[in-house]
């Protein structure tokens, strides 16, 4: 039978912890990528013409 | 003539349950046009491998011994041996996706982060209802509102619960016009939804739409390495399509591949429905939890839309936040949608379409996330 409701406390802990590494790896990563592309951006603007 | 009634005397009421399971699904996807290129397939799947002594699945014969069988085969090929189904649907999604509105305004990206937090409170919640780790990581993915990548985890996690996950992932995912608006109004006021936001996109060469997918690719890569294979097929597709040269291969990735693919899938993941997997108390559990996943994925988006208003001068519009998850384009659409209903001249499309994609991204990150952090907190 399924242990409905048999918590188990070191279980829910991990799960708090992926909550938190997991986050932030995401905001992380995310972050590196919208700084890299901004400065691409600023650095590539003047090449938008001639690429295209 | 006894023979004749060997399949009618082996039915038992589990698979009598999938029958009725498939044929709501084949219903959902035909009158509701729910997901239909992948619910169609899952529900007629669902029927095919529950009939009994089904020769679409492995079956041991006597005096023969065993017999393989076609969807069996497909799924051990497909998606036990490498994950290849959902990785190639990736080729074809990413040729899909434009991610110009995202790259115009990098902001954006934060997003799709924050729209990710459902995944994880569903994972605890799955935990206090009594699941363990790994089944309660693979079930919490599916508020990545992505079907690809919840199969893909599941699989990887060796989760027992695979068929009812794909099914909570995609039955969703064609939910989300209804979902989102209720999370979405519980979480913000009529002013609130009324905030207007000036579009100034900045220009995008061609050269950072071509380095965009490498760029991904590589700091995903050394920051979440077991995100590579979800984030390197997306990204690969991606440069097909921007890259200029590979029209051909871009457009087969978009079309033949993506539609050829969805249709194995479809089919191939309905082995995992089988009656004893299935039919079973969790899978009740796991709709909740999906459901769980969606709604707190669209609060974690608008609350963080909200936090950073606290400290802008510019205000968001916190529906934003909510167009964070990945189902695109309809998030986009939900929030327009819901921008237009309260004052007619706002329109939110283009910013809601940056936080969209910059979801698909991320979705495939907490994947990834998940499939690292995951065997290190269990060992």
């Amino acid at each position: 039978m399924f242990p409905l409701l048999a918590v188990n406390m070191d279980t829910l802990m991990d799960s708090f912890q992926l909550m938190g590494q997991g986050m932030v790896g995401i905001f992380v990563v995310l972050i590196l990528i919208a700084i890299i592309v901004s400065v691409l951006t600023k650095i590539t603007a003047n090449k938008k013409d001639s690429d295209e | 003539m006894s023979f004749l009634l060997d399949g009618i005397l082996a039915v038992t009421w589990q698979q009598c349950v999938m029958y009725l399971v498939g044929g709501l699904l084949i219903y959902l996807a035909i009158k509701k046009d729910m997901e239909p290129a992948l619910l169609l397939p899952m529900g007629f799947g669902a029927i095919l491998v529950n009939l009994p002594l089904s020769g679409a699945i492995n079956q041991t014969m006597e005096g023969i011994g065993s017999t393989p069988g076609i969807i069996e085969w497909m799924f051990e090929v497909g998606i036990d041996a490498a994950e290849a189904l959902p990785l190639l649907l990736f080729i074809g999604i990413g040729a899909m996706i434009d991610f110009g509105p995202l790259l115009a305004n990098p902001k954006m990206f934060l997003f799709g982060g924050a729209a990710q937090f459902g995944i994880f409170a569903a994972i605890s919640i799955a935990v206090l209802l009594g699941f363990d780790l790994r089944d309660a990581a693979a079930i919490g993915t599916i508020g990545a509102a992505d079907g690809p990548t919840a199969i893909l985890v599941s699989k990887v996690l060796r989760s027992g619960y695979m068929g009812a996950i794909a099914v909570a992932a995609y039955s969703y995912m064609a939910l989300v016009p209804i979902v989102q608006p209720f999370a979405i109004r519980l979480v913000t006021t009529k002013k609130e939804r009324m905030i207007r936001m000036r579009y100034n996109p900045a220009s995008i060469s061609k050269t950072t739409r071509i380095l965009f997918p490498i760029i991904v690719t590589i700091v995903a890569g050394f920051v979440a390495p077991m995100s590579v294979s979800l984030v390197g097929f997306l990204m690969f597709g991606n440069l097909l399509r921007e890259c200029g040269v590979l029209e051909r291969l871009s457009d087969t990735a978009q079309n033949v591949l993506a539609n050829l693919v969805t249709l194995i899938l479809g089919i191939t993941i309905s082995f995992s429905m089988v009656a004893e997997q299935f039919v079973r108390v969790e899978t009740l559990f796991i709709m909740f939890l999906g459901l769980v996943a969606f709604v707190f994925d669209t609060i974690g988006g608008v609350l963080f839309a909200k936090l950073l208003n606290l400290f802008l001068k510019e205000k968001i519009n916190p529906m934003i936040g909510g167009a964070g998850i990945s189902a695109f384009p309809m998030s986009a659409r939900v929030v327009q949608k819901m921008a237009l209903k309260e004052d007619p001249t706002n329109h939110l499309l283009m910013h809601a379409i940056g936080a969209n994609v910059s979801g698909q991204i991320a979705s495939v990150l907490a994947g990834g996330m998940i499939l690292y952090l995951v065997p290190q907190l269990i060992k």
